[in-house]
């Protein structure tokens, strides 16, 4: 059941993927290019982090979401035997699929790719791909359930909203205590310390995950008794 | 000694309550292989009924028992159950063909074989698109895909509004010809359109403001009532307003149903002349469900 769902979404969505590929390729190839000329990966992994991590999953939730609540098409999910969980699980499980696979391409195919045709491929370090992968769970757990409570407008608008103040809270972070922030680069620069990190972000992603779908599934079920208005 | 065939859907003092409108203590059940007809002004209550038998929303007080096992929001319960609401919903990019693959996905009892017969007697084209499917034919294949599972319920939420004459004449011919043929399925049918409830349902559930009025089959309806026939509306004190008389035809006669107990009392209440402008014929099941309902 949940292939099918995972399929279907996929496949009505198929151009809109397409061309998110596309534009992915393109941006990824030229901070590939970038990457390769100067020998640093910043401008590879400030358009991944940009485009995939935050931008991506509000448009693919839009998408594998907001569209089933515009078109009222959730309400043959809603007829289907299956349970909120499932329902949930699968909108989050392709959602998840198709980023990772885009960052995949973003991190390592394309800078290698690009590297290669200049002669010298170019290759991230395991720990940061492993740990960038992590990322993107984060943004899905709060975009999923922001989208089934909300219409798509607002839920844009609120998810935007949030990552504009996470970043903000970030800087004044940084700038109020530089020492902390410097620490935490020394910790995590090192091979041993990249591996920690990414760790961490995959536990700390993957709990966020799950207690994103867990709201998730209780806002659509709570949503679709309480929407249900007197005949 | 036989085991008593226990119903297919039970309602047990179901009670629902919204801002000011309530399911009162709706009971009824629904037997094997018959067709029940739900019937009832817009806000009566039909469409809450018919959720909460889906399980669609929490009651209040009561329970819907399907083959004997309590319903619940999001249960299993859709597995057993067919839908067809009154504007069945598709995903419009699929073919008719996609839409049935999409569906079968989730019904472990999927009959394709079942599938195939129906959507050559709903003459469905396969590779059409849902979005070029008129209301007839997109009524067609959400019952074909209510029915493909097999289910033992079948609910029908008013499936024949808004269709022309034609398709809704096929829809009914077709629920009669799917009783004949000794289906186990029970069928809740949901209408407001009178003459289509009457025409195929065994068995009547009228709803007034949240209430059951009436459960009873369409031949014995009539039978407790009589109809007035005057060539113009008449004021019968305490009993009949002119309100309650409705036009009958072009002649400007005017009729109204009255339970056939009162018939001797009103006569006598009015004048001479009143009376002889009035007769006394057999209501029609659809002359006195417009009264009760």
């Amino acid at each position: 059941m949940i292939r099918a769902l995972i399929l279907k979404d996929l496949r009505q969505h198929r151009k809109s993927l397409l061309a998110l590929v596309a534009t992915a390729l393109v941006l990824s190839a030229g901070a590939s290019a970038g990457a390769v000329a100067g020998r640093k990966m910043d401008g590879v992994y400030g358009f991944a982090f940009g485009f995939l991590v935050v931008a991506a999953p509000i448009v693919l939730t839009m998408w594998f979401i907001g569209h089933e609540k515009v078109k009222e098409t959730i309400r043959v999910l809603r007829l289907l035997p299956i349970s909120p969980r499932t329902l949930m699980g699968a909108k989050m499980i392709g959602i998840v699929l198709v980023i990772e696979l885009l960052l995949l391409g973003a991190l390592v195919l394309t800078p290698a790719l690009v590297g290669l045709v200049a002669g010298q491929p170019l290759f991230p370090p395991f720990a940061v791909v492993v740990g960038f992968l992590a990322l993107p769970l984060l943004s899905i757990s709060v975009m999923v359930p922001l989208f089934i409570h909300y219409d798509y407008k607002i839920a844009g608008q609120v998810a935007f909203g949030i990552f504009f103040g996470a970043s903000t809270l970030l800087l004044v972070v940084v700038k109020q205590f530089p020492d902390v922030g410097q620490k935490l680069a020394v910790l995590f620069s090192d091979a041993s310390g990249l591996r920690i990190a990414a760790l961490l972000l995959w536990l700390f992603g993957l709990l966020a995950l799950a207690l994103g779908w867990f709201v998730a599934s209780r806002i659509y079920e709570w949503k679709e008794w309480s929407d249900l208005g007197e005949d | 000694m036989e085991k008593p065939v226990p119903a297919v859907l039970e309602a047990k003092s179901v009670v629902k309550r919204y801002g000011d409108f309530a399911l009162q203590d709706v009971s009824f059940t629904l037997e094997a292989g018959t067709i029940t007809g739900l019937v009832g002004r817009n806000g009566a209550g039909k469409s809450t009924l018919i959720r909460g038998t889906m399980g669609l929303i929490r009651l209040d007080g009561g329970s819907f028992l399907l083959l004997g096992e309590p319903t619940r929001p999001f249960g299993d319960q859709m597995q057993r159950i067919g839908y067809v609401p009154d504007q069945p919903v598709f995903y419009e990019w699929m073919t008719v063909d996609e839409t049935i693959a999409f569906m079968s996905k989730f019904f472990p009892r999927f009959n394709p074989a079942l599938a195939a017969k129906l959507k050559n007697d709903f003459e469905l084209v396969g590779s059409k698109p849902v979005r070029a499917l008129s209301s007839g034919m997109r009524t067609k294949l959400s019952l074909l895909l209510a029915l493909v599972h097999e289910p033992p319920l079948l609910i029908l939420d008013e499936p024949t509004s808004g269709l022309d004459p034609i398709f809704r004449a096929e829809i009914l011919d077709f629920l009669s010809q799917l009783r004949r043929s000794g289906t186990s399925t029970a069928t809740l049918f949901s209408s407001h359109i009178i003459s289509d409830v009457e025409r195929v349902a065994d068995k009547l559930v009228i709803l007034r403001d949240g209430k059951v009025v009436t459960i009873s089959t369409v031949q014995e309806i009539p039978g407790s009532w009589a109809m007035l026939v005057a060539d113009r509306a008449l004021e019968v004190p305490g009993s009949v307003s002119r309100k309650s008389w409705r036009v009958m035809n072009n002649s400007g006669a005017v009729s109204c149903c009255v339970p056939a107990q009162q018939i001797d009392h009103l006569l006598r209440s009015l004048s001479e002349e009143d009376r002889r402008r009035i007769r006394v014929e057999q209501p029609t099941a659809e002359a006195v469900l417009m009264e009760l309902i």
